[in-house]
């Protein structure tokens, strides 16, 4: 028998699943533009006969459907291409961020002339010749010691603003760590909700795991992330083998660090576990660990000393290096040499031309606690040129032998340290300098062209992305003209259909009324 | 693939960015005249051009130490050439003198004329050379004396004697630095005399190639001379200086009482200083060989130089310099570009279905 109100109910269902359509379509086209949105899509089923399987089923009558009904209302979109894109947008966020620091670092050492510590090496020497051809000159002995001074302030300058932005290298460390927790919180929460709301309405909460998706790939610029969701519908997600966070369990990274000289802390360590107890673990950077991401760039550049990956110490042993060598040799051959009397005070040899800003006394056979940061020039020579020593025999107009103010010996000598091939482990001091220039053009060469690279993978990942789960307004509104006209035909339906009833109900029967 | 507006957006912004840098480079590569902007652009340019750089400085420190060199060298060459003019007159009144010996009014002359030219020979000596002096070696300076004066490297020191006539004379002794050239027995001072005479100031003219620009005045006094002959006709040779031979030339001269150590007197021994003279000058015309001899080392070494900057010049422009023709040819490319990209891009995003559907 059919039921009085089957067709009724037919049209009804119809009604409301284009009308479930149409909200759909307006959703999707009001997101259009919004990030991490993924298109959704209406699945509709028509209903099984509702007898079909049963045991009183009418063996002639033909059987119906009972109209349409939702069966989900699912996103379009794939895990695969998620993943990809993370992968690759953490290799690109390490390279990225690697190329800030380093386009900083190259800033120091270039200027408008081609490069600053090179230029200031010739200077130092192009001031011992002029001390060659006049030795007793006070104004060339003046240029000389501001040649000297322009030498040892631009190695200041570099080597402190290097510490500088270790320390701030340092800091980055720090943010990120406390980003990545409040990131894995919000994760925590939205597990919540996702999990209440899909296990209520049997439904998946689309917008909600949108949400989680922009998270974990805000995270993948980050660190290395792996995550799964098992079969009864938890959410793990684990940072070098670590569960940061499972389910609505959330174990947050912590830091170890140092404290340094002013009481602040720094040399900040990530790991996971209590940083007071030695069963802290801290994070694994390279192969089989963390390969990537913005935390492992800032970890490099304030850590690494690798000439293959280079990092702020790299280069500031490299400046160390040359301090070092311009402190033994300069003064191993000034301390030959004898001061003039010029100035009215006694001729003395074994001076020093180059010392420290520290107050232990320098000793030119161990040099290894000069810096470029602490290396200055005498102060004897600031306050006084004539305490440069030029001559290679003691200074005094009241001996004949000593009648030596026109002695350039040593000045000579000095001059000719810059031809010098065999100074310490740099060979010569230009070549030294010029090689620390190429160093940071070649290092950050080869780093933009990675950005450049993989900028490109990431993109063509992202619009493979943007391919399945993009919001196309042609197709929206096509579909929405297709919901329009099933609705209308579905309303059309139910008129029909109450009108039939209308006929069965008000003019049935009525013979003789 | 399926495609959608925000893929043909983004492909826009992403190509859009690619032209633009590729224009914001060609921009600062024209108007900075330079390759490279930075140094991470091409570091192979930056290797040549640093090279080239350090080997410009290098050559125009190398430039002005010739220059400079050349000019010492020919205040100390003029010098050489007033000692040799000196000691040309002089032995020419030394053959004259000895013609004329029994004048006495003219022999007095000429005694007076070769005193002064001995005091001209000390004049030239401490000849300087703006304010250093050129003869005295590492005394460049000479020094203060106790009167406040300047007291130059080259001085005179003269000692009273008394001739064969009872008449007081002066002899004069050439002191250098305050130590006594002339016949000095002690041999500290001989030692000290020596290694003195040896300095010069050295400029680095080339790689580790170090050039005198001095002479020293005590070598270019130096010579050898017979005194006279011995009982055997041997000549007795002595080490002397020209300045004692002036001195003793002068007061022969004057005072016809001297005698030499093998006896001459008169007219033959003035006779006998002829010789010691051209032998000076013989000396002096060397020294002024090798002078000559220096400064056209130092010609061809500027002439060198002076290619050498060309050529690093030229490297470094090739390592540095943009060429203008084809950096303006990708402009214009890289602007047809720009302007098709913008073009082509309005189109394909404006339009959209909804603006058909009435």
């Amino acid at each position: 028998m059919r039921p009085t109100f089957f067709g009724i109910e037919v049209a009804r269902t119809g009604i409301t699943v284009s009308q479930k359509g149409l909200d759909v379509t307006g959703h999707n086209v009001s997101n259009a533009d919004t990030a991490g949105y993924t298109r959704q899509r209406l699945v509709n089923t028509a209903y099984d006969p509702y007898n079909a399987n049963s045991l009183l089923r009418p063996l002639d009558a033909a059987m119906v459907g009972g109209g349409a009904r939702i069966m989900i209302l699912d996103q379009i979109r794939s895990s695969f291409l998620d993943r990809q894109f993370r992968t690759e947008q953490t290799a690109l966020s390490d390279w990225t961020t690697r190329s800030e620091g380093l386009t900083y670092i190259r800033g120091l050492y270039e200027n408008a002339d081609g490069s600053s510590i090179t230029g200031a090496i010739t200077g130092l020497f192009d001031g011992f010749n002029a001390m060659v051809k006049e030795s007793n000159d006070g104004q060339q002995r003046s240029y000389i010691r501001s040649q000297a001074q322009v030498l040892t302030d631009s190695m200041n300058h570099i080597y402190n603003r290097l510490e500088e932005q270790q320390g701030d290298q340092d800091l980055s460390v720090k943010t990120v760590v406390e980003r990545i927790n409040t990131l894995s919180e919000h994760l925590v929460e939205l597990n919540k909700s996702i999990y209440r709301s899909e296990a209520l309405s049997n439904q998946p909460a689309n917008d909600l795991r949108d949400k989680r998706n922009l998270i974990l790939d805000e995270m993948a610029t980050y660190v290395d992330i792996e995550y799964e969701e098992t079969m009864d519908n938890k959410f793990i997600l684990k940072i070098d083998g670590h569960e940061i966070v499972n389910h609505i369990t959330h174990d947050p990274m912590t830091m170890q660090h140092s404290i340094d000289s002013n009481g602040n802390p720094h040399n900040f360590v990530p790991g996971f576990g209590d940083p007071a107890l030695p069963s802290f673990v801290p994070l694994n950077f390279g192969a089989g660990g963390i390969t990537g991401g913005e935390l492992k760039a800032h970890i490099d550049m304030r850590d690494s000393n690798d000439p293959e990956h280079p990092g702020i110490p790299y280069f500031m042993e490299q400046m160390n290096t040359l301090a070092q060598h311009l402190v033994k040799y300069v003064n191993e051959q000034h301390m030959k040499g004898w001061t003039s009397t010029t100035s009215g005070n006694a001729s003395q040899t074994g001076q020093l031309f180059f010392e420290t800003y520290s107050t232990n006394p320098l000793d030119i056979n161990d040099v290894s606690n000069v810096t470029a940061g602490n290396i200055k020039l005498l102060q004897a020579i600031i306050d006084d040129p004539y305490n440069i020593a030029a001559s290679s025999v003691m200074i005094d107009t009241s001996n004949p032998a000593n009648m030596q103010k026109g002695n350039n010996e040593n000045s000579l000598a000095l001059y000719e340290l810059l031809d010098r091939q065999d100074l310490g482990t740099i060979g010569s001091y230009y070549d030294f300098a010029s090689s620390i220039v190429t160093d940071i053009a070649v290092t950050l060469n080869r780093c933009n062209s990675s950005v450049k690279n993989q900028q490109s993978v990431v993109d063509t990942a992202d619009n493979q992305r943007a391919s399945i789960s993009g919001v196309s307004l042609d197709e929206e509104m096509t579909n929405l003209i297709t919901y329009q006209h099933a609705f209308s035909g579905a309303s059309r339906v139910l008129t029909t259909m109450d009108d039939a009833l209308d006929n069965i109900i008000n003019r049935m029967g009525r013979v003789g009324l | 693939m399926r495609v959608t507006n925000s893929i043909l957006v983004s492909n826009f912004l992403s190509n859009h960015h690619t032209n633009m840098s590729k224009l914001e480079k060609l921009q600062v590569q024209i108007a900075s005249n330079r390759k490279f902007a930075h140094i991470e652009d091409d570091p192979i340019s930056v290797i040549y051009s640093q090279q080239a750089n350090y080997r410009l400085q290098r050559l125009s420190q190398y430039q002005e130490n010739v220059t400079m060199a050349q000019s010492w060298l020919t205040q100390g060459e003029t010098a050489m050439m007033d000692l040799n003019k000196v000691i040309t007159s002089s032995y020419e009144s030394a053959i004259d003198a000895a013609n004329g010996y029994e004048n006495n009014a003219d022999r007095n002359n000429v005694a007076q004329y070769i005193k002064q030219m001995r005091d001209q020979l000390l004049n030239t000596l401490n000849t300087s050379f703006g304010d250093k002096y050129v003869f005295g070696g590492f005394n460049t300076v000479g020094k203060t004396g106790t009167g406040g004066e300047q007291v130059p490297p080259f001085t005179m020191e003269t000692e009273s004697y008394v001739d064969g006539n009872g008449v007081t004379r002066e002899r004069g002794y050439l002191c250098f630095n305050g130590v006594r050239v002339s016949d000095n027995t002690n041999p500290a001072e001989n030692a000290l005399l020596n290694s003195l005479s040896q300095e010069t100031i050295k400029f680095d003219i080339g790689t580790s190639t170090d050039m005198d620009v001095t002479f020293h005045g005590l070598e270019l006094m130096k010579i050898n001379v017979q005194v006279g002959e011995d009982a055997m006709g041997n000549p007795i040779m002595k080490d002397t200086n020209i300045f004692d031979l002036m001195d003793d030339f002068y007061r022969c001269l004057e005072d016809d009482t001297q005698r030499d150590p093998g006896g001459l007197s008169g007219a033959s021994l003035i006779n006998s200083f002829v010789s010691p003279l051209q032998q000076s000058q013989n000396s002096i015309l060397s020294s002024l060989a090798e002078v000559g001899g220096r400064t056209s080392r130092l010609d061809l070494v500027d002439s060198r130089y002076s290619q050498d900057e060309i050529n690093y010049t030229q490297m470094k422009s090739d390592a540095e310099d943009a060429d203008m023709e084809d950096v303006i040819t990708r402009l214009k490319m890289a602007e047809a570009v720009y302007q098709a990209s913008l073009a082509v891009g309005a189109q394909v995003i404006q339009p959209s279905l909804i603006d058909f559907l009435k």
